[in-house]
């Protein structure tokens, strides 16, 4: 048996398979890009953060990204971030006059077309 | 010879302090971009009335209530001062060293007014130099003084100030100075004048203001979420653990005064007590800065936390002397103050009650017991202030990690900011609140305990620290050439 003629009908199969796992697992540009959708418990309010797994940024900012947490600091408007990916809490540390004032929402990250 | 060395040596360091200021940005304009009042009282004007001229009471960001309040408050604590504390110490001192004393306090409030608007101001609340430590510059300017009030490291956790820079500057100077007179209640009957006279600048300069800045003027500590509403650990504990390694390092009183001190005009001292009890409303209701619902609350549980510390002392005293003691109970309402303020406007009332009870056991334990062991009592702490302010003061603001309400809002927030400004203690489900409180307080005691100690050995090289036994056997006439009461 030739074995041109077997390479010949196994590369069309090997793009197939190819391109269903491309299609399976999203491109990692996307994938790293993510958006964390909060909502504040007592108004309704809710507002995204843009994560940037690549860069470890969080809308920007540096961010410390690890399995259980995004930490970041908003150095524009002050405040201290803290998700715990496992509860889904966001706590957000202001300083004031007094020391710190804590504030707590609800989070979830979400693909960041969504 | 040594006198002149001395104040050859006080020239140079006051000299050297005046220099202080030049060393980073001078921060003789407001730290954070704010409206000048005379563009904003322009602005408000109507139009009108501006082509023909008029006149405009306040810029449009002032609110008269909250600058009236604020200045009420800050009026209020100094009058803890002057002359709360001043006629307290002189009444509860030993005769001979009623003017002593009286006079201590006097020039502390001076000095450090001084201090506070050429430079310590902005190290406490202006802009960071370090995460513990703010730049140092004056605040002394036109622009300075009546442009809107902002702490820029602590601007993002409240809303807007309404009153102007001249009125937190005064605010804030006046619990400067009463700290540096608190901790004065530990050397009371031996400090050298002239020592005093360098010591309360110099430790308003190195040691207060970092742990001002640290937690009150946007600081480390409060970014990371340690809170103290009025001053239990920048105040308090500061002044008690300053005021013992004071008292160590100067050293004790003449033996015959140690063992026979009694208070020489305990109405005065009485007259001192209420004084302080009141004032203390505007030492807390005036922190949240806004006359708000918080100031109410915090003006409230202050009250609620004092009665039943000097109750609960009182009754203890009671109890083991036998007889309840007017010096007791005054000792138990400072207690209690003391307790209230760094929880003042986070507790509820049922907080308070329970701080309150706690303030008139634990400092009355450290006071009676703690205090009288052979090894604590090696050092003369004359009024006991590691203990009334000390310890009730770390008390307070490890309790406020315990008790603190989430309900009790110190400023409304809407939006991502709903429902406001609050802390949640242990009690509530939030033990990391404990943790921030204890780290404050650890920090808080090292900064005071190394610092005093090093400020005051090296005081020591150019200044006697005690005085001479021989004007400590006469007191006043001998130090001052006065007296409390005329002999004639």
């Amino acid at each position: 048996m030739d074995a041109m003629p077997a390479v010949t009908r196994l590369l069309p199969i090997a793009l197939i398979v190819v391109a269903l796992g491309a299609l399976a697992h999203p491109d990692p540009v996307d994938a790293e890009t993510m958006t964390l959708r909060c909502t504040n418990p007592f108004s309704g309010t809710t507002w995204d953060v843009a994560i940037d797994h690549g860069r470890r940024t969080a809308d920007s900012f540096p961010a410390d990204i690890t399995d259980k947490t995004i930490k970041w600091h908003d150095a524009t408007r002050g405040g201290h971030y803290e998700f715990d990916r496992t509860s889904g809490e966001l706590t957000v540390i202001y300083a004031s006059s007094t020391g710190g004032v804590f504030l707590r929402d609800n989070c979830r990250l979400v693909p960041a077309a969504s | 010879m040594k006198q002149r060395i001395s104040a050859v040596i006080g020239i140079v360091l006051v000299a050297a302090l005046n220099l202080l200021p030049c060393v980073p940005a001078l921060a003789q304009n407001p730290p954070a971009a704010t409206t000048s009042p005379e563009t904003t009282a322009q602005a408000a004007a109507p139009a009108a009335a501006a082509a023909t001229g008029t006149w405009v009471a306040a810029p449009a960001w002032l609110n008269p209530g909250n600058n009236a309040w604020q200045l009420a408050a800050a009026t209020f604590v100094a009058l803890q001062s002057i002359p709360g504390l001043m006629i307290l110490y002189a009444g509860l001192v030993k005769r001979k060293w009623a003017i002593n004393s009286a006079f201590m306090v006097m020039y502390a409030f001076a000095s450090v007014l001084v201090v506070w608007v050429l430079w310590a101001y902005n190290m406490s609340f202006g802009p960071k130099w370090f995460p513990f430590l703010g730049q140092p510059g004056p605040a002394t300017s036109a622009g300075f003084e009546l442009s809107q009030a902002t702490i820029p490291e602590a601007a993002s956790g409240m809303p807007d100030l309404t009153f102007p820079m001249a009125t937190m500057t005064y605010f804030q100077f006046v619990f400067a100075a009463i700290t540096v007179i608190i901790l004065g209640g530990s050397v009371l009957g031996r400090m050298s004048f002239k020592a005093w006279v360098l010591f309360c600048p110099l430790w308003m300069t190195f040691i207060y203001t970092i742990g001002c800045f640290s937690i009150w003027g946007g600081g480390w500590l409060a970014q990371a979420g340690a809170v103290d509403f009025s001053g239990g650990y920048v105040i308090h504990l500061a002044a008690g653990v300053s005021g013992f390694v004071a008292a160590w390092v100067v050293g004790p009183r003449l033996q015959a005064d140690r063992d026979h001190f009694p208070p020489n005009n305990l109405l005065i001292a009485l007259a001192g007590a209420g004084i302080l009890w009141l004032g203390w409303n505007g030492f807390n209701g005036g922190d949240p800065y806004f006359a708000n619902a918080d100031a109410a609350g915090a003006v409230l549980n202050t009250n609620i936390c004092t009665a039943v510390a000097l109750l609960t002392w009182t009754t203890l005293d009671s109890m083991v002397y036998g007889k309840p003691s007017i010096v007791g109970a005054i000792n138990g309402m400072i207690a209690g103050l003391v307790g209230i303020t760094p929880a003042a406007g986070y507790v509820n009332g049922w907080g308070a009650i329970i701080i309150g009870l706690c303030a008139g056991i634990i400092p009355w334990l450290s006071m009676n017991k703690l205090q009288k062991t052979a090894f604590m009592s090696k050092v003369d702490d004359t009024l006991g202030v590691l203990s009334t302010h000390g310890v009730a003061g770390l008390m307070g603001g490890l309790l406020t990690g315990v008790l603190a309400d989430p309900a009790m809002l110190v400023y409304l927030g809407t939006g991502s900011n709903a429902p406001g400004a609050s802390t949640t203690g242990w009690a509530y489900g939030n033990f990391k609140q404990f943790g921030l409180q204890l780290e404050a307080a650890v920090f808080i005691i090292v900064v005071n305990a190394i610092g005093t100690y090093v400020l005051l050995k090296i005081l020591s090289f150019f200044v006697s620290l005690r005085m001479d036994d021989a004007t400590l056997q006469v007191g006043d006439t001998a130090a001052h050439g006065e007296e409390a009461y005329s002999p004639h």
